[in-house]
């Protein structure tokens, strides 16, 4: 590309063997909207201790894509600070390799940042999460009514300038998802920090968004927009890191003594 | 007759039938209030002389009540009737509706029985729970003899409540999800609103109910609260945008398992708010931070507020806390609610946590109080320097867990009090060591444990063990001198008094008591503690035993009438009750467990061993009572003033301080 690309769309992946298919296809799909639409998109991978296979898929169904990376972090943060630091484009989309977007994210969510009343800086979200679960094929209904023990279900994300939101909640809970669509500038200003399983810490976007929210940096949502993501039978990354008994890193500094929360 | 004489016919008697409607009261009340009322308006009028009756009869008596209403019934349905709803009550149920009867008498005769309102915020109860709703502006009321209670709330919550539930309430999801209320033929938003509310029945995808204390925390501005029936209730509406709902079907066919749970009902799979907790997780946002306003400087858990040794453990590290310069304490609760708790604050030996911030961990959090991984989020925000876990199982799983991350800004601590005996009970002392020793101080009240862990998991790089003996109470010497004076003065009868105290419960050697008051029929055992349950369950509903209650405060009690004080627990670790008794002057047998003999010798107490059988230790037990009653005065006195100075030399109170301080800097 010649001139600064609007957007660096960055897909990164592990070991998603076949499931990297469907992501790339849907990711295609994010790139040819937002392409139609005017923006001038920069696609790219990152491969991030990839296994065989995903790295094979990657190469026969990625031809499309503007460049390749392997990388060795083994971490999710660095590997999405590897791919702030080759992307061109003004603003940052990350995407997860076993997932999927509506169509329209990447289109709306450059609208939403480079609209006359966007904050100057601001994290930009997806309006909903859709949880899929393939094992859902085993409750399928045919009627409108869902089977009561399907576990696909919505997500609906918030604003951080909404009315009565509390910062605190992310000392609970992330309340964002990972994938988020940001402007260059704001990832090298804030990086994502590496996991240390040594101490106990990590979670890395969820550490990243509690600290850029204690930057004072708003989180958006972008309407009607929506990231489709895979519930894997053997339990999410959020899981995995309850597992190995991960708390996210609080924003430094510490917030002071009174309401803690705030 | 011809076509245009037929019409003006037929529109004459229209108008005839609209007059009669119109003049006679028994026309209009057949058509507007149904057959019973017109049987009550016939003998009204009859008795007036309105309607003949027949040849040759009476008028109605005005002694036959039974059919007829009366003032009661009367009161009753006038008041009703002023606040009946007539239009709302059909558009409501269409059934009435469509039936024609008149909606009053129909409510009076069977909707009032199926719990139909007459109106949105009126609430009519009848039968037992009528009676019961004596205030807070209910109205007791008879009909036909049996009690209705009545409320007539605000107009506008119950209307609007009807109204925003009427909107995104789904009939047809419903009866699907409940094939019960489909077979019962009822409507399903009547069900939902007089049946399924309680029973905790979802109203559709489209809606998101709390009920409960938790409707009244509003976690998100979405949430709309609404007061049904006397109760708060809090609903959310929800709605996929169809821009989402496209987006998503169209991802299909890049994997079909997006739409594994059904293309049709995309739009009513559950619905979530990211910041809304208390949905998605079972945490009460609102209720932790209203519970917790400041950063403490140490926490300190335990599962209950009751009356036991590692409570009181807990309550003197609270003091030490205090003692060492912290100022901010908290204590969570980890099991149980306020109510469960009681009056907690009139247990001497819980008085010390009244000095801290008491949370009662599962009103605060709500429904996922028993979650580790909260517990570590929430001490992850809150940073406290000290984290002691006393016998809190969510707190010990919190350690296992999330201790590596924990222990990199706060001094952990687990006490661990005995290791059971020959695989009886499951302490926690036994299962949790070895996962917290990585992270966590091991500590423990007694040297016997002590030795035990070290000797177990010591090599675990970790922390390592403490120990730090409970604290005694010192009792002032003037009234322990008092004390020894009684004991000088007392003068033996024939039956020997001996007081047992303790937690009232096998592990505390109650079958060794009851064997032990068998073999000595003249003797007279008082029960002094808390006990779950009767004492027949345990057997000693003996004629010799006698239940003397709980103590509140175990330092003013007097046992100078006592010949002694009886300890048959199987297992301990340094029993608190020992230490207290000790400054009663009364001379003391005790089984031989824990780390008593940390603490006392042979010049202090008399100690037994555990025998195969309880009723071999109860042998044991009795020559020792033998050997105390068979002392002189002198010692006796010797014997007590022993056990006092040797509690006081490793657990008073400036022990103790100084102990904690060490506990508290130590590397």
């Amino acid at each position: 590309m010649s001139s600064q690309p609007n957007v660096t769309v960055t897909v990164i992946f592990h070991k998603e063997g076949p499931f990297a298919l469907p992501a790339l296809d849907s990711m295609k799909e994010l790139v040819d909207v937002a392409r139609a639409d005017g923006l001038a998109i920069e696609a790219r991978a990152v491969l991030d201790r990839a296994d065989d296979l995903t790295r094979h898929l990657v190469a026969a169904r990625g031809s499309w894509l503007d460049a390749v990376e392997e990388v060795t972090y083994g971490d999710l943060g660095l590997s999405r600070n590897a791919g702030a630091q080759a992307a061109s484009g003004e603003f940052l989309a990350f995407l997860d390799g076993d997932d999927l977007w509506g169509s329209d994210w990447l289109r709306l969510a450059y609208k939403a940042a480079t609209s006359p009343s966007a904050p100057a800086e601001a994290v930009w979200h997806p309006d909903y999460l859709f949880y899929f679960s393939e094992g859902d094929f085993d409750r399928h209904s045919i009627g409108t009514a869902p089977h009561p023990d399907a576990r696909s279900f919505y997500m609906q994300q918030v604003s951080s300038m909404s009315d009565g939101f509390e910062r605190g909640t992310l000392m609970l809970n992330n309340i964002w998802s990972a994938n988020v669509f940001a402007a260059r500038a704001l990832h090298m200003k804030h990086p994502y920090e590496a996991v240390d399983r040594t101490k106990g810490f990590g979670i890395e976007d969820w550490s990243w968004h509690m600290g850029t929210v204690w930057s004072e940096v708003p989180h958006m949502i972008v309407p009607d927009t929506v990231h489709i993501i895979r519930v894997k039978e053997g339990g999410s990354l959020g899981q995995q890191n309850t597992s190995e008994g991960l708390l996210p890193t609080l924003p430094r500094p510490v917030p002071p003594t009174e309401t803690w929360w705030r | 007759m011809g076509m245009v004489a037929k019409k003006i016919a037929l529109q004459l008697a229209r108008r005839l039938k609209a007059h009669l409607v119109k003049v006679h009261p028994l026309v209009r009340l057949t058509r507007q209030h149904g057959k019973e009322e017109l049987r009550e308006h016939s003998s009204s009028a009859k008795s007036k002389g309105l309607i003949p009756s027949k040849a040759g009869s009476a008028a109605p008596k005005a002694n036959q009540q039974s059919s007829r209403p009366n003032a009661d019934d009367h009161e009753f349905r006038s008041f009703i009737s002023a606040q009946f709803n007539v239009d709302w009550y059909l558009r409501t149920y269409s059934d009435v509706e469509a039936s024609g009867i008149d909606p009053i008498a129909h409510w009076l005769k069977a909707g009032m029985a199926e719990g139909r309102l007459i109106a949105p915020n009126v609430i009519v109860r009848s039968g037992a729970i009528a009676n019961e709703q004596a205030d807070g502006g209910w109205r007791i009321f008879k009909w036909r003899g049996k009690s209705v209670s009545v409320l007539v709330t605000d107009p506008t919550d119950a209307e609007e409540f009807l109204t925003f539930v009427s909107a995104h309430f789904d009939r047809g999801w419903y009866l699907k999800a409940y094939p019960d209320v489909e077979a019962a033929k009822v409507d399903p938003l009547f069900h939902w609103l007089f049946y399924g509310i309680q029973e905790g029945r979802l109203p559709g995808p489209d809606l998101v109910v709390r009920t409960g204390s938790y409707a009244t925390r509003r976690t998100t501005q979405a949430w709309k609260c609404f007061t049904w029936r006397g109760e708060p209730i809090a609903l959310k509406a929800v709605r996929i945008p169809d821009a989402v709902l496209q987006q998503v079907r169209t991802q299909a066919r890049h994997d079909p398992a997006v739409l594994a749970a059904g293309a049709q009902a995309l739009p009513k799979l559950p619905h979530f708010g990211a910041d809304d907790l208390l949905s998605r997780d079972g945490v009460d946002l609102l209720g932790i931070f209203s519970a917790l306003p400041e950063r403490p400087e140490a926490v300190v858990m335990i599962p209950r507020l009751t009356i036991g040794g590692a409570e009181q453990y807990a309550a003197d590290m609270v003091e030490a806390f205090l003692g060492a310069g912290l100022k901010s304490i908290v204590v969570l609760v980890t099991e149980q609610t306020a109510e469960g708790a009681g009056d907690w604050t009139r247990h001497a030996i819980l008085a010390p946590f009244a000095r801290a911030r008491v949370v009662f961990w599962p009103d605060a959090c709500g429904p996922s109080y028993y979650s580790p991984t909260v517990l570590a989020r929430l001490l992850n925000a809150l940073r406290p320097a000290h984290v002691l876990v006393v016998n809190s199982r969510v707190g010990l799983d919190m350690v296992v867990s999330f201790g590596r991350g924990l222990s990199q800004f706060a001094r952990l601590y687990c006490a661990y009090f005995s290791l059971g005996v020959d695989g009886l009970g499951a302490p926690y002392g036994v299962r949790y060591p070895r996962k917290t020793a990585p992270f966590a101080i091991s500590l423990t009240d007694n040297d016997v444990m002590a030795d035990a862990l070290r000797r177990r998991y010591g090599a675990v790089p970790g922390p390592g063990v403490h120990v730090l003996p409970p604290r005694a109470k010192k009792l002032a010497d003037d009234v322990f001198s008092e004390r020894i004076s009684a004991r000088r003065a007392r003068v033996a009868s024939g039956s020997r008094h001996w007081a047992w105290v303790s937690r009232i419960e096998e592990f505390k050697g109650t079958e060794i008591l009851k064997a032990l008051a068998c073999l000595r029929p003249d003797d007279e055992f008082h029960l002094f503690g808390p006990l779950e349950g009767k004492l027949d369950a345990l057997g000693l509903d003996i004629d010799n035993i006698t239940y003397r209650g709980v103590i509140d405060d175990l330092s003013s009690a007097d046992f100078s009438a006592h010949d002694g004080f009886i300890f048959t627990s199987l297992f301990e670790g340094m029993p608190n009750v020992v230490l207290e008794m000790s400054q009663h002057a009364v001379p003391m047998v005790l089984a031989d467990v824990g780390g008593l003999r940390g603490t006392f010798d042979e010049a202090a107490t008399v100690f037994v061993k555990h025998c195969a059988t309880p009723e071999k230790t109860a042998v044991e037990f009795s020559a020792a009572l033998d050997r105390v009653a068979g002392l002189t005065n002198a010692e006796l006195i010797a014997m007590v003033t022993a056990a006092r100075r040797q509690v006081l030399a490793r657990h008073s109170p400036e022990a103790h301080l100084l102990g904690a301080s060490n506990l508290l800097g130590a590397e």
